[in-house]
Order: structure tokens, then C-alpha cells, then sequence
């Protein structure tokens, strides 16, 4: 499992792809304050990206990869 | 070939007649929208499978029809016939690679221009002529040269440390690139991940990702639709770049970045570079210039930067090589005497054996204290920046080609299959095998008999009996299986009559419509591909000789569009095939003349022969209908070549024609032929087999019912004449038949061809399924037999040919 739901946060592990976009939307949509871990994370698909992205999603922890890191902060923190 | 590559050929082949069948549907019925999804998945699937190898004319222009089909599918293109035209010389062109690549291994350089021109004329009818794209398959890669110096907007976001480090790069001759990657909006469902794809981006350093437009309220949000821009910031070659994003070169755009945009002034930007100094310095002695000095500090400090890296002792040692080339290239560029690079090598190779490089690192800073003089000290942020890069530029690779398989792991997705794709060879195999298995299982009754009779045990022999029928029963279930595995549907060979009739149609200008129908019935294999190549010549000639001009049939009263009707149904154990088409008919007259002029009969058969015999020479070897040998038909190896490929696999063929109304030709075949079901009959104590399919009936004739009209034997069955010939003497065997005790001939009543004839034999016995065997060797000569079969007790039956003997 690529992401792991927890209560009011979701932790992204190695790969998500493209099939996990729709369950994170929903998710997302659910909380009230989402929050998102992605240390485990070494890349996600564009699909997610967009979602995450879309909804102004709080990330805690960004991943260890440090360029990966930076595209990701390109995109998400504001 | 590797068997991925194979499978995609085939499959190619599969898809391109799929895909033009579809089309045809499609021109029939405008706009449908379940044909015109099927279409897309078509091309979709074979462009996405394309894709898993290189080559990316293929893939180009498969996505190009695909675009276009997008566009008419949504309607926002209208469907013309010149949609039809692009769309089906696209295929033909992707089939034209695809038996290229089949044959080759892979296809012509030269195909490239015509992909460019095939592309460009179905994005044309989208109505987006992509500059961009054109621009990009010429070059190599979509990049557009000559930057106007205007900084993208993004640019701001590019950290200043960066700026400096890149700037150092360039001025030491490296080449920096502004790729902007604007994936198309369904380009997730073509399984792309852009963001991926922006990662891999060969030498990226840096990236930026927006989004195209506002985010609409979550609601209405779809996460399948791109809207994401891609702005990366690569140190590379523009090849390189340009072939990393072949696959969408008209959504990339690739500039380099000026040295001003790095912050460079004139003075700085101008700065020589290490290669064009070391040219313009031919004089061995001369002193360095002060640039030439500046590079070569600035070259000396990255290399000790690098050897005062703290790493473990084996990453130094990995390292030193690299430091050693670069120290000496640098003496070699700057005519340093050979001593210098001796003493490099020396203290490379003694900091390699102790793993301490600090030997080199005080030589270094000798030989620059002693040769350079001082310089500017390099600012402090630029080290810093160079220790980054070298930091990671290793670790960075690691998880490139980490990342490189993860991709492989998304594409890849799984999905079960639900049909196999075998060989042929392995099912013919099996097939032989249970063949086999059906003959050695008949043996077993000839066992029981034995041990009944022979060995007077008759428990055994019921028990042997018994297992015989569950074998028996297992056997013909297998053979079931096996031929159901065998069994095609004849769609296979019609599908490919729309666009066959369309070409031929246009050429000819006859308006012509195709009924297909019972296109779901089966046959094996061998049998439909045995067919093919009749019925496409049967087509033809319709076309070309039975159908008129539109003007001519309205002159007839006829409607201005022909019919064409091809029908394939299944009658008991044969298909049948019936090509009916409402054109002039076949004139019986004209071709018993014609038969005539080219000796083909006689003139005695000239008068003689009935109208429906003579529209059945058009079947006779060397005739040929057509006055002028045309492109379609009318080679002169007509219908007598249909005829004898339907009769090679057992297959007959019947011609009705009226003057005027049409022509119906039906050609009837086995639904197999793996297993022939042969009668065993006697004559002068040997057995013959003879097929079942040539079989009427078996009937008793007494002796006092046997006319003889001049030499010929008849006599009169349930009212009708049928002539009588004698087995034995058919097969010149020296013995009168036999009657049976009640002075009655056993008679054979036999059809051949559209005569039925009675043959005299001896006994009948029992039918079998045997499998029947080609004489080989010195045997094939004997035009009598159609082969031989091995019985169940070990004796060889040998079949009959009776077309042969009679």
C-alpha cells in the first residue's frame, strides 16, 4: 500500500501511482485538517501531485531525496 | 527477435486489420460512438505497445491518428472521408514498419520524413497545425534555438547559489537548458507521468512545477486532468534532452540558457574558454594569459575540493582517477613539460596504494603557487555550491536508476490474462498426439476379440471392453477440445473485404455495398486461412466483372449501388460460403464461345453442353474471361486456381448466375479436416477406404437391375439413371465383383464433383474416423489414392481418391 491512512494524516511510501489519485481525493476531502508525511516517499505520480497540490495540502515531513525534495517544495509550500 | 518484440508484430498485424475494419464500420455508420471508442482503444493500445520500444516514428504518428480520432470522437472535428484516407494510410504506413521490423529488426532511417509528413497531415486535419512538433521531428527534438533574452517568469524561483554554480559550468564550457514541459491534459490515461518523466530529465538540476490554471473548487476537481507545467533546468547536451522527451517533442520547448541570465556580465561572459585558449595557444613557453590562469585555479580548487571530500577511505581511492585525468588534461591543454604530468602520475598512484591523497593535495598547491600566480580568491558561496553538486552528483545517479525501475514498476501495472497466445506448431502437436491417441484406442477392441477368442477369457474381455469405452469417450472429448481450440471465426478473413471492396470500388468507380453475414461461424484454422486467398479473388471478380457502373444500372433499372453479399453459415458438418452479388450474371453463350475459342471444349461439347455447365467453365484451367489483363483480376489465373485451392482442403465449389440478376457462387467446406471419417469397403479381399463426404448412400442391386446401355452399366434408383463402374476394374484389379447370396451387387453411391455414380464393390464394412495421412516419397506418384491411414489392428487402410478414378 503506497499510502497509508492514518487518522488525520496519510503517509506516502515509496511509489504512489496514478491509482491512488481518486482514494487520496476522497480522503482529503473528508478531513478536515489532512496532513501529509512524505519521508517514505520516492516519487509520486503527477496525479497526486495535482491533488495535493489543488487541495493546499499541509505536508509535515518532506522526503530524504534532496532534488526530489526541492520539486516538490516547487510545488507545494507556499 | 526477442519474443516481446515478436509478440508486439503480431499483435500489430491483428490491430491494423481491427483498426481498418472499424474504420470501414465506421464510414458506414457515421458518428457511432461504440465503433468510434473501439477505433481509439485500437489505435490507443497499439500506440501505447509501440511505445515499449524505440520506435518513436511509429509511436508518432500512431499518436498523431490518435489525436485526430480524439478530436472526431468528441466532435470537435467532423468525420469526412478524407478522415477514412489519413487514418487508413497511417496504418498502412505503421504496417509497412511493422513488416519491415519484422524482416530487419528494425526499419529505414529514411522513414523519418515520411512519419514528419504523415503526422503533420493528420494534425493538420485537427486543425492545430504543430509548429512545434514539425520543428521538433526535424531537428531531432523539440527545442527552438536563439533565445529572444526574454526570462521566463519562472525564472525568479531559480536560487541565486544555482545561478553562480551554472554560470561556472558554462563558462568552463558546459551548456545549460530551460526545458518547459507542458504535458497534454490526457496524457495519464496514455499511462504517462509527466513528473516522472521531468525527474529523468538527463543533467537536471533544478525544477519547478506549477500549475496551468486556478484550481477549481474541489469539488469539480478531476485529478485525471493535467494541468501541471514542468520547468527544469538541465546541464546537458540538447540531444540528449531532446531524445529524453522524443515521445512528445511537441510539448517541450528546450532553450539555452544565456550566460546573462546567470548573472554573467559582458566582461565575465566573455571570458575564453579552456579548449579555444589551448588552440589559439600553439607557442610551447609562451606565459599563461591571466584567463587561462583564472580557469585553471578555478580547476585546480574543484579537484582538491573533491580530495578533501570526507568519505571513506574507497570512495578517495575511486575518485583519484578521475582527478589524475583532469590534472593532466590540463597540463596537455596549457604545454606544461612533461614532468609535471609524470609527477601527477606519480602521486596519484601513491595516494591510490595509501589511500591518503595528501601528498597530491600539498603538490597541487605548490605547482599553483609556483606557476599561477595568485589570483582573486574564488568566492566563498561558489565552493560551496561545488562541494553540493559534488556531493551529490554520485548519490543523485544512485536514485535516478532507482527511480528508472520504480517507472518500470508503474507501466507495468499487472493484469491477468485471459487468453493464451501459443504457437501453432504446439497446438498441431497436440492435435497429432490425441490423433494419434484416437487411432491406438482402436486397437483395444481388437484386443477383447483376441483375448475372447484366442484365449477363451471372456471376464477379461468385457472388462477390456469396458475400459475401452471410458478411454474411447476421454479421446473424443479431447479431439472435441482440440478442434474447438482450432476453431476461427471466418470474421478473420472477412473483416478485411470492407476496405478491399472500398479500394477496389473507387478504382473501379462502381458503387458497391458489402453485406457481411454469419460472420461468427467456425471452422479450423487451416480451413480459414485456406480461404483466404479464393475469396479475396472471388470478390474481385465480382467487382470487376459481375457488378456495373452506377450508369449502367440505372439504365437497367437497378438500383445505382450494387450489392455485394458475402454469407457464411454452418450446414451439418461443412461451412458454407456464398458470394452473391445483383450485377449482369454470368452469359452462358459468351463463355461457351470463349470456351471454345480457347480450347477449352470441344465443339461436339459446344452444342451439347447445358447452360449451367457452362457458366462452370470459368473454373477450367487457362481460361480467362477479362478482354484486357487488369490490375484487379482477369490474370489469367482465374478461377481455376479458387477452384483447386477449395478442393485441396476438401472443399467444393457451385456457380448459379442468371443473365442479368446476379451471380451466387457457394463454395462448401469441412469444418476440419484433422479427422477424415472414412467407409471401409471390400473388393477382392482388400480393403479401401473411401470419405464419408463423398458418400450418397449404400444400396443393394440386384444383379437383374443392371442395365447395359452400349458398354456402359446404369441402372434406375427411385426413378433416376445412375451409371455403374466397377471397383475392381477401376483399379484394374483382374477380378469379377462379387454378389452377395442373394445375387445382389453392393453399390456405392457416390457423389464426385455434381456427378453421383454407383461403384460396384464387394462388401461394405464399418465407417471410422482415421487420420489420414499424404503419400510420400515414391508413393506420392499414385494419383489413386489420397493417402493412407493406419487402422487400430496395425494394417494400413489406403483412401481413395475418387475424383482420380472415376
Amino acid at each position: 500500500m503506497p499510502i497509508e491512512y492514518k487518522k488525520n494524516q496519510a503517509n506516502f511510501l515509496d511509489v504512489a501511482t496514478v491509482e491512488e489519485a481518486e482514494p487520496l481525493l476522497a480522503w482529503l476531502q473528508e478531513k478536515k485538517k489532512p496532513k501529509v508525511d512524505l519521508k517514505g516517499c520516492t516519487h509520486i505520480h503527477s496525479a497526486n501531485l495535482q491533488v495535493l497540490m489543488a487541495l493546499n495540502v499541509k505536508i509535515n515531513t518532506w522526503p530524504e531525496e534532496e532534488r526530489f525534495r526541492a520539486w516538490l517544495q516547487s510545488a507545494l509550500s507556499h | 527477435m526477442n519474443p516481446l518484440l515478436a509478440q508486439f508484430l503480431s499483435e500489430s498485424v491483428e490491430f491494423l486489420e481491427s483498426i481498418a475494419s472499424k474504420l470501414m464500420q465506421l464510414e458506414k455508420h457515421p458518428g457511432d460512438p461504440d465503433v468510434m471508442n473501439e477505433l481509439f482503444r485500437f489505435v490507443h493500445t497499439l500506440k501505447g505497445n509501440s511505445g515499449l520500444f524505440d520506435f518513436p516514428e511509429m509511436t508518432k504518428v500512431l499518436h498523431a491518428a490518435e489525436d485526430l480520432m480524439d478530436a472526431v470522437r468528441t466532435g470537435a472535428v467532423e468525420q469526412s472521408e478524407g478522415f477514412t484516407d489519413n487514418i487508413l494510410d497511417a496504418m498502412d504506413f505503421v504496417g509497412g514498419l511493422s513488416r519491415e521490423i519484422e524482416a530487419n529488426g528494425h526499419y529505414a532511417e529514411t522513414h523519418r520524413e515520411e512519419a514528419v509528413r504523415i503526422a503533420k497531415g493528420l494534425r493538420a486535419m485537427i486543425g492545430t497545425p504543430e509548429t512545434v512538433a514539425t520543428n521538433a521531428a526535424q531537428s531531432g527534438g523539440g527545442s527552438s534555438k536563439g533565445l529572444a533574452g526574454e526570462m521566463p517568469a519562472t525564472w525568479q524561483h531559480v536560487p541565486q547559489g544555482l545561478k553562480r554554480e551554472l554560470l561556472a559550468r558554462v563558462q568552463e564550457g558546459e551548456t545549460c537548458f530551460w526545458v518547459v514541459y507542458k504535458p497534454e491534459e490526457g496524457c495519464f490515461f496514455q499511462g504517462d507521468d509527466p513528473f516522472f518523466v521531468a525527474r529523468q530529465t538527463p543533467g537536471q538540476v533544478w525544477g519547478h512545477i506549477e500549475s496551468r490554471e486556478p484550481w477549481p473548487p474541489i469539488s469539480t476537481l478531476d485529478p485525471y486532468r493535467c494541468v501541471l507545467d514542468f520547468h527544469t533546468l538541465a546541464v546537458s547536451f540538447r540531444e540528449e534532452i531532446a531524445d529524453h522527451f522524443r515521445y512528445v517533442p511537441d510539448q517541450v520547448d528546450i532553450q539555452e540558457v544565456p550566460a546573462s541570465w546567470l548573472g554573467a556580465t559582458e566582461e565575465r561572459s566573455t571570458t575564453p574558454r579552456v579548449a579555444e585558449t589551448t588552440a589559439a595557444k600553439a607557442a610551447a613557453h609562451e606565459p599563461l594569459s591571466e584567463a587561462v590562469r583564472n580557469t585553471l585555479t578555478q580547476i585546480f580548487r574543484a579537484q582538491r575540493i573533491i580530495l578533501q571530500l570526507n568519505e571513506d577511505t574507497a570512495t578517495k581511492v575511486k575518485r583519484l582517477p578521475a582527478v589524475c585525468a583532469v590534472l593532466l588534461n590540463c597540463c596537455k591543454s596549457t604545454d606544461q613539460p612533461e614532468s609535471v604530468a609524470r609527477q601527477i602520475l606519480a602521486h596519484c598512484e601513491a595516494a591510490e596504494e595509501s589511500g591518503d591523497p595528501a601528498a597530491l593535495l600539498a603538490w597541487m598547491e605548490d605547482f599553483q603557487a609556483s606557476d599561477f600566480s595568485p589570483v582573486q580568491t574564488v568566492e566563498a558561496p561558489l565552493e560551496l555550491a561545488l562541494v553540493e553538486t559534488v556531493e551529490t552528483a554520485d548519490v543523485g545517479e544512485v536514485r535516478s536508476a532507482a527511480r528508472a525501475e520504480d517507472g518500470s514498476v508503474i507501466s507495468g501495472a499487472s493484469t491477468t490474462a485471459k487468453s493464451l497466445k501459443v504457437d501453432q506448431t504446439k497446438i498441431d502437436r497436440l492435435m497429432n498426439l490425441i490423433g494419434e491417441l484416437v487411432v491406438s484406442k482402436n486397437a483395444i477392441p481388437y484386443l477383447a476379440q483376441r483375448a475372447e477368442n484366442q484365449y477363451a477369457v471372456r471376464e477379461l474381455a468385457r472388462e477390456i471392453k469396458g475400459q475401452y469405452s471410458v478411454i474411447n469417450r476421454i479421446a473424443e472429448e479431447m479431439q472435441d477440445a482440440i478442434m474447438q481450440i482450432r476453431m476461427m471465426p471466418v470474421s478473420v478473413v472477412f473483416q478485411r473485404f470492407p476496405r478491399l471492396v472500398r479500394d477496389i470500388s473507387r478504382k473501379l468507380g462502381k458503387e458497391v455495398s458489402l453485406v457481411l453475414e454469419g460472420e461468427e461461424t467456425e471452422a479450423d484454422k487451416n480451413i480459414i486461412e485456406a480461404l483466404a486467398d479464393p475469396l479475396i479473388h472471388i470478390v474481385r471478380n465480382s467487382l470487376d466483372h459481375g457488378l456495373e457502373t452506377p450508369e449502367v444500372r440505372k439504365a437497367q433499372g437497378k438500383p445505382a449501388t450494387g450489392t455485394l453479399t458475402i454469407r457464411a453459415a454452418q450446414e451439418a458438418d461443412r461451412v458454407v460460403i456464398q458470394i452473391t452479388d445483383d450485377g449482369k450474371g454470368i452469359n452462358p453463350e459468351i463463355i461457351k464461345h470463349k470456351a471454345y475459342e480457347k480450347g477449352v471444349i470441344d465443339e461436339e461439347t459446344l452444342d451439347r453442353i447445358s447452360d449451367h455447365d457452362a457458366i462452370h467453365l470459368i473454373f477450367a484451367a487457362g481460361f480467362s474471361t477479362a478482354e484486357v489483363v487488369s490490375d484487379l483480376s482477369g490474370r489469367g489465373v482465374g478461377m481455376d486456381v479458387v477452384r483447386s485451392a477449395v478442393e485441396k482442403v476438401n472443399g467444393t465449389i457451385d456457380l448459379q448466375s442468371e443473365v442479368g440478376k446476379g451471380t451466387r457462387l457457394s463454395i462448401s467446406l469441412p469444418l476440419s479436416m484433422a479427422v477424415t471419417q472414412v467407409m471401409i469397403i471390400e473388393s477382392d479381399g482388400q480393403i479401401f477406404g473411401v470419405p464419408m463426404d463423398h458418400v450418397v448412400e449404400t444400396v443393394r442391386v440386384p444383379r437383374s437391375a443392371v442395365r447395359v446401355i452400349k458398354s456402359a452399366q446404369m441402372t434406375l434408383l427411385r426413378g433416376r439413371l445412375v451409371p455403374l463402374k466397377t471397383l475392381n476394374t477401376l483399379l484394374r484389379i483382374p477380378a469379377k465383383p462379387q454378389t452377395s447370396a442373394d445375387d445382389e451387387y453392393a453399390v456405392l453411391v457416390v457423389r464426385v464433383g455434381t456427378d453421383t455414380l454407383g461403384v460396384i464393390v464387394d462388401e461394405f464394412r464399418e465407417t471410422v474416423d482415421v487420420i489420414q495421412k499424404p503419400m510420400t516419397g515414391v508413393l506420392s506418384g499414385l494419383q489413386a489414392y489420397s493417402g493412407s491411414a493406419l487402422m487400430g489392428d496395425g494394417s494400413v487402410l489406403m483412401v481413395l481418391n475418387l475424383k482420380e478414378i472415376i
